[in-house]
């Protein structure tokens, strides 16, 4: 599958932990909006039904011990559900793989991203006005590991459902297993923990490679000397 | 007027239609408003002197509506500068310190304290006493809030500009070498001292709850107002301290080299986030819990109920009080340095007592007679935005989803809908109920009506679309955006809901002022409410009561008036007051025509037994 996703807004899910993400949160919101919405008709119904139609004094029943309890429990029910969900999930997400089949050191600093990938002798550097782009082979597990030079920073591609904030001082790391989805995706991804001045224009793209044209893309940069300067060519196609 | 003359209950009982005498109004029992004088100062001198609980409880309504309207002003450069990509109307520098200040003035300035200004006006009348426990202080804490107030806006004056690191401040960014501007130092300073105000104040209403209730006034027979001041004020008391250490420390590194928050020293950054969120999360229950109560008061009355489930609602505020300090690391989910499941149990759990008060308010309302004069218009209004920012709340306890949403235009959504939205909607429904009480004069429903639907238009439109922008991917904190074009257009929506928001104040303040120019004859009880606040003068005289009636529930002003029916108001009430029949009114606290009445039938009746004897 290829995407140009250039005047799509929302990414679509590129790792097998976004698409995790995203049937929880299909979840998540069907059940906000069941909720939001029963209630706002409730107090619709509440307003019509109830309105003062004559003089007489309404009932002055203060307690209903056993509707009281209802109104605990199956809210109550329904947090355990979403909590089950959470915990299943989550612990697949937060999950680091200590045997990745590619490793990238992001290198965050007030306001640009650094990318190195230690095994391929390749690191790609935002300069000026130019973001970087961080290049993925597809159907891979990445480790990411996260240093920040600075202040705290925020690693967020929004096609991986995932953040991570980078805390000067302590180093972090998360991984993903990348879907066979390749494609450019400018401006993906963002720092999300505000920095600083140029905080907005702290970006970088993604561009995700089938394995072997990855591979074959890290030979070059590594022969033309390793270090990749470049912004990401806005039309070029995949 | 005052002698009883009970009557067997009919089937139905009517609100006195068919014999409206036989209901009793408290203006009748302790005559006309406006007679006795209102003890607030008429001077400059006086206003900066007094310690009179409604004089500065006044004065903060004032001082906090400012603190509102310039946070407003400063979200309309925010809504601006968003209304298009790229940059146009202010440079990074000064966008950074105008988010900044708009989160801080509205967080510390504007919600907290309109809070306090409820605890010090509201809270002593509903509890039956003449001024909070410690009234010096009381002004201390007033004096110390504006002082900050305006240590923190000067900011704006200082060389490099106010504080431009963000409303929770991360160090190192809000480091000396992040920030090193002065404007950063006056930031801190400022929290520290309202922070301060905020800490002497929760020690006063703690002291004035548990010291200064009337007779007859229990716990179990306060009204939720006050309950939410309590625990408000306990939590204050528990966080705030808490968060004045933590800044103290950033002082501390950003003048006097220490290395608490200074990575590259050995310091921890990550020490701050700590401390700030277990402040930071508890606040937002300080900010929302006083207007819990002031709905909670107002659903029952325009109803014509009783609060459903009284104490299952108190319950709910102290198990909400208590899980509140065990949910900050939420703020944290993505450091990937805190254990996400703990505090997603905690944050999501907070939830069901939350949910309980939703169900309490719309069972006060269920079965009711439910007029819609303006505080019952914004309540319901609250209500149903309230539970909005609900539902996001509980999909950002969630980690999973958190992990996309943190730190998104998600999240400026959700706590608008759950702080800004209900405190300024709920906010309103308490100046138009008890706008009354305080100057004896009523606001124009028609123009309450406009301003009601202004700005629930206004406010849905301004932060509903920040949920879908953060959803696809939209930082907060940026001046500048990618120009998708549904970014642009749910940002030209957003900043024209924030223009409509804007137009909603004006009927407001036509209001306001028709009002004051307007004779002053709301009369004492002009709702037919419920707490004592309503027993007395409108607005109250010097030491708020001549007259109290019985407490025998937490509606003593409700049962009063049906006090000529058996089984309608709180049993013991007839009893209790004709108790007090035929004793010296040096033994009870009646003045004016029913001090008379009773002191008559009381000299009558010594007279009659001397005549005995």
């Amino acid at each position: 599958m290829i995407l140009n996703t250039s005047r799509i807004a929302l990414a679509p899910p590129i790792t097998d932990q976004a698409n995790e993400t995203e049937w929880v949160w299909d979840i998540y919101l069907w059940i906000a909006i069941a909720v939001a919405v029963s209630v706002a008709l409730f107090v619709l119904f509440i307003v019509v039904r109830f309105r003062k139609r004559d003089d007489d004094l309404p009932s002055q029943n203060q307690y209903n011990i056993r509707m009281e309890l209802l109104y605990t429990i199956i809210p109550f029910l329904v947090i355990a559900a979403l909590f089950a969900i959470t915990v299943v999930t989550v612990e697949a997400i937060v999950k680091v793989d200590d045997d990745p089949d590619l490793v990238v050191e992001v290198i965050a600093s007030q306001w640009q991203w650094q990318f190195d990938y230690p095994d391929d002798g390749v690191r790609v550097v935002g300069s000026g006005e130019d973001i970087p782009e961080l290049v993925l082979p597809s159907s891979s597990s990445v480790l990411f590991r996260l240093e920040s030079l600075d202040v705290v920073h925020s690693f967020w591609i929004t096609a991986f459902r995932f953040k991570r904030d980078i805390i000067p001082g302590s180093p972090t790391e998360f991984s993903v297993d990348m879907t066979d989805t390749t494609g450019l995706f400018p401006n993906a991804g963002v720092c999300a923990e505000f920095c600083g001045l140029s905080h907005a224009k702290m970006r970088f793209s993604v561009r995700v490679l089938e394995p072997d044209a990855f591979e074959a893309w890290a030979q070059q940069q590594r022969e033309a000397g390793g270090v990749v300067t470049s912004g990401t060519p806005e039309e070029e196609d995949v | 007027m005052t002698t009883i003359d009970r009557k067997p209950s009919a089937p139905t009982v009517t609100l006195g239609g068919d014999d409206p005498n036989h209901l009793v109004s408290i203006d009748s029992v302790i005559g006309p408003s406006g007679q006795e004088g209102t003890g607030l100062p008429t001077t400059l001198v006086g206003w900066l002197t007094t310690t009179n609980h409604k004089a500065l409880g006044v004065a903060y309504f004032v001082a906090s509506l400012t603190f509102l309207a310039i946070g407003g002003g400063l979200a309309g450069i925010i809504r601006a500068e968003l209304t298009s990509p790229g940059q146009q109307v202010v440079s990074e520098q000064v966008y950074n310190q105008v988010f900044t200040i708009h989160g801080s003035v509205m967080v510390f300035l504007f919600a907290v304290p309109f809070g306090f200004g409820l605890a010090n006006y509201i809270m002593p009348l509903q509890i039956g006493a003449p001024d909070l426990a410690f009234p010096r202080l009381n002004a201390f804490s007033f004096w110390l809030y504006v002082i900050g107030g305006a240590v923190m806006l000067f900011g704006f004056a200082a060389d490099g500009g106010a504080a431009p690191f963000g409303w929770f401040a991360y160090p190192p960014l809000s480091g000396a070498s992040g920030s090193p501007g002065l404007g950063a130092d006056m930031w801190i300073v400022a929290i520290i001292l309202t922070g301060t105000s905020g800490t002497l104040t929760a020690v006063n209403v703690i002291a004035t709850i548990t010291m200064l209730r009337t007779p007859g006034m229990t716990l179990f027979r306060m009204p939720i107002l006050t309950w939410n001041l309590l625990v408000t004020a306990f939590m204050v008391l528990v966080v705030f301290p808490v968060l004045s250490g933590a800044l103290l420390m950033l002082l501390a590194d950003r003048q006097f080299g220490t290395k608490f928050y200074v990575p590259t020293d050995g310091g921890s950054p990550i020490l701050w986030q700590h401390l700030f969120w277990f402040f930071g999360h508890p606040e937002v229950y300080i900010v929302a819990l006083p207007f819990f109560g002031v709905v909670t008061e107002i659903f029952p009355v325009f109803a014509r109920r009783p609060v459903f489930g009284y104490k299952g609602l108190i319950f709910a505020t102290l198990t909400i009080g208590a899980l509140s300090t065990s949910v900050w690391a939420h703020h944290m989910f993505v450091t990937g340095e805190v254990v996400v499941t703990f505090f997603a149990l905690t944050s999501s759990l907070i939830a069901i007592p939350t949910g309980v008060k939703v169900f309490n308010w719309m069972g006060s309302m269920y079965g009711g007679a439910i007029t819609f004069e303006a505080p019952m218009k914004f309540a319901i209004g609250f209500l149903v935005t309230f539970v909005v920012g609900g539902v996001t709340g509980v999909m950002l306890a969630s980690p999973t989803l958190d992990f996309q949403l943190s730190d998104s235009f998600f999240v400026v959504a959700h706590f608008h809908y759950v702080m800004g939205g209900t405190v300024v909607i709920a906010l309103f429904a308490g100046i138009y109920f008890w706008w009354p009480k305080v100057t004896g004069r009523m606001l124009s429903e028609r123009l309450a009506t406009w301003h009601f639907w202004l700005l629930m238009i206004g406010f849905n439109m301004t932060f509903f679309f920040m949920h879908l922008l953060g959803r696809e991917g939209m930082p907060r904190r940026v001046p500048d955006y990618e120009p998708i074009s549904n970014w642009e257009l749910w940002n030209q929506l957003a900043t024209a809901g924030y223009v409509i928001l804007l137009i909603s104040m004006v009927p407001f303040l036509i209001a306001v002022v028709k009002s004051l120019r307007g004779p002053a004859n709301a009369g004492a009880d002009p709702w037919n409410a419920y707490s004592l606040e309503w027993a007395t003068t409108s607005p109250p005289v010097e030491h708020n009561f001549e007259w109290i009636p019985p407490i025998r529930s937490e509606r003593p002003v409700f049962d009063f008036r049906w006090i000529n029916h058996d089984d309608v108001g709180a049993p013991g009430v007839a009893e209790a007051w004709m108790a007090r029949e035929g004793l010296d009114d040096r033994w009870l606290p009646l003045a004016g025509p029913v001090a008379a009445d009773v002191a008559d039938d009381a000299n009558a009746a010594s007279s009659a037994d001397s005549d005995v004897g």
